[in-house]
């Protein structure tokens, strides 16, 4: 199968040119500005996941965090009892290996128990059409976080940190975020372009039409949440093994908002534009970080005079494509034709 | 006597505390442009939602053989049923050839894709030449074309049209009749609710008219069209002449 071929060869060169970059970035850039990149990384599993729901489907989910502390709990635990319990096994291994392994292990757990949480959360609430997604999702999130602050054996509102004194192990790297993001975006972007990617636009667009029309909108809108929660999960354990413990408070209801206005800013329903809405939305957070107590008022107002000048977000529903940019420079010069197109 | 294409025993439809449709029965024969006529609120269209389940009701619903009670409505599209819904409800943002594709959602093989589409062009030339537009930037004589080719997409066997020509142009209306005409000639079934009556009545082979979620009058759509009921209450010939 030549596809597959293609697909397969891609992916050994995205994971390849990731294994270069990342070495070198690290020896170029600074320990700050490394992380802000890894950063970067989990910001856009994180809205390219949420986009695939709110953007694509029209389902307004706020309650991404939620999903994100259970796929960081889930990656932290797992790791750390593979580690207590194949300690053994696992040294006998090279120590990239071992590492690696033990990760994506750990990831996978994750974005199943997130999966699981989805579905829990979603399959009563999506059977309603409207606003009852936003109502619930926003209540999980805070329910969650008061479950994981009363969960001892997760370390209550103090964090968990597998009860080492050096916390958790800092596994999550350039490539690792990188990698997971770019197979994210491909699940994401293959689902988007598919059949079922088209009926979750149809529910978007009129969802009593769609069904009319034959699409199980229920089933399609659970399911788009589960891989929405499920990417939110492997955000969570990324981030995880990122710090040296995690807390409850790192998965506020603010962590869910900052999502939304990613996908916001980039574009609802682009792929692209969430990724890129991921990437403005960190990186002016942290160059805002200098004005100080000026940053709540600064944050805002650009977001306002974003909203002027770009309302549907910086790419539109658009996806960032060669034909895309070309497009928008041949605009200056010339109106683009009116698309009448025999079929 | 050939098996009904669609029955209705019995139909009662209610939302919250008011009764919409009262304990109605009706039937189609396979072939038939039947309509469904009367005033706005006399539950013309909780029928057709009744049908889809889409409202709930009481009563038993069989299309092509089969009881619609206690399935989903996508189940109800996949038997072969094909609601056009009032107000067009067409995919705003996605273009005119996803709208149909979308339609032929239940057509799980793409090698009849072709045919369906040059078939609905053939109804709707004008979607022909839109195919890549977004169909909200449409007309509303070309939205509820897409809304009409868009249910064609499925073949259906039973189509059921909710007003089409609701806020309409004259000469938008006699075109969107005639595609009913032809959809009509290709052998579907038809159930046509309706407020403009005259047309309605010259359509359809036989007429329901519906007074406050009742059946009041019933019978060929020639006849009816000279009741002077129907005359009276509907077509006001008697009124202005």
């Amino acid at each position: 199968m030549p596809a597959l071929a293609k697909r397969v060869g891609i992916a050994v060169l995205i994971i390849g040119v990731l294994a270069g970059v990342g070495p070198l970035l690290e020896s170029v850039l600074t320990e700050y500005a490394m992380r802000i990149i890894i950063l970067c990384g989990i910001s856009i599993i994180l809205a390219v996941g949420l986009n695939l729901i709110n953007g694509t489907t029209g389902q307004f989910s706020i309650g991404h965090a939620g999903f994100m502390a259970v796929g960081a709990y889930g990656t932290a635990y797992t790791v750390i009892m593979l580690e207590d319990h194949a300690g053994a096994f696992l040294s006998s291994l090279p120590e990239e290996v071992a590492h690696g392994g033990v990760l994506i292990a750990g990831l996978s757990v994750g974005a199943l128990v997130a999966g699981v949480a989805g579905l829990l959360v979603g399959a009563p609430s999506l059977r309603l059409r409207g606003d009852y997604l936003a109502i619930v999702t926003l209540g999980f999130g805070e329910i969650i976080r008061l479950v994981f602050n009363n969960a001892s054996a997760l370390g209550g509102p103090t964090g968990y940190d597998g009860g080492r004194p050096a916390g958790l192990p800092a596994y999550t790297n350039f490539f690792w975020v990188y990698a997971c993001a770019a197979a994210v975006i491909a699940v994401v972007a293959s689902l988007t372009f598919s059949r079922f990617g088209r009926a979750l636009s149809a529910i978007r667009e009129d969802e009593l039409a769609a069904e009319a029309m034959g699409i199980p909108t229920t089933r399609l809108k659970v399911t788009a949440f589960i891989i929405s929660a499920m990417t939110a999960g492997v955000a969570g354990g990324l981030f995880a093994h990122l710090q040296s413990s995690i807390r409850p408070d790192d998965f506020k209801f603010d962590k869910s908002i900052d999502v939304i206005v990613m996908i916001i800013v980039g574009g609802l329903g682009s792929i692209s534009g969430a990724a890129l809405g991921a990437v403005v939305v960190v990186v002016a957070l942290e160059l805002l970080r200098d004005a100080q107590e000026y940053r709540l008022i600064l944050y805002p107002l650009l977001l306002i005079l974003l909203m002027i000048l770009r309302p549907k977000g910086i790419l539109g529903r658009h996806e960032l494509s060669i034909s895309y940019l070309r497009n928008l420079f041949s605009k200056k010069t010339a109106t683009p034709p009116t698309t009448t197109e025999a079929p | 006597m050939s098996e009904k294409a669609l029955s209705i025993e019995n139909l009662t439809v209610t939302y919250g505390g008011i009764t919409a449709v009262k304990n109605i029965s009706l039937h189609i024969m396979p072939g038939e442009i039947v309509t469904l006529i009367g005033a706005n609120g006399a539950g013309k269209s909780s029928t057709l939602k009744a049908i889809m389940r889409l409202a709930k009701s009481t009563g038993e619903i069989q299309a092509l053989g089969q009881s619609v009670i206690g399935k989903e409505t996508h189940e109800i599209a996949r038997m072969g049923v094909a609601l056009v819904p009032e107000g067009r409800a067409i995919f705003g943002n996605l273009s005119v050839r996803e709208n149909l594709e979308l339609g032929a959602y239940v057509k799980r093989e793409a090698e009849g894709m072709k045919k369906r589409f040059g078939e609905v062009v053939e109804l709707f030339p004008r979607l022909g030449e839109r195919m890549s537009q977004n169909a909200g930037t449409l007309s509303g004589g070309e939205q509820q074309m897409l809304a009409i080719g868009r249910a064609m997409m499925a073949e259906p066997r039973i189509l059921l049209l909710d007003e089409p020509s609701l806020g309409l142009a004259p000469k938008l209306v006699m075109e969107i009749f005639a595609a009913v005409r032809a959809i009509a000639k290709k052998g579907l079934t038809i159930l046509l609710v309706e407020q403009n009556t005259r047309l309605a009545l010259e359509t359809a082979q036989r007429a329901y008219v519906l007074v406050s979620g009742e059946i009041a009058l019933s019978g060929n759509a020639a006849e009816l069209r000279h009741d002077p009921r129907v005359k009276d209450a509907y077509l006001g010939d008697s009124a202005h002449a």
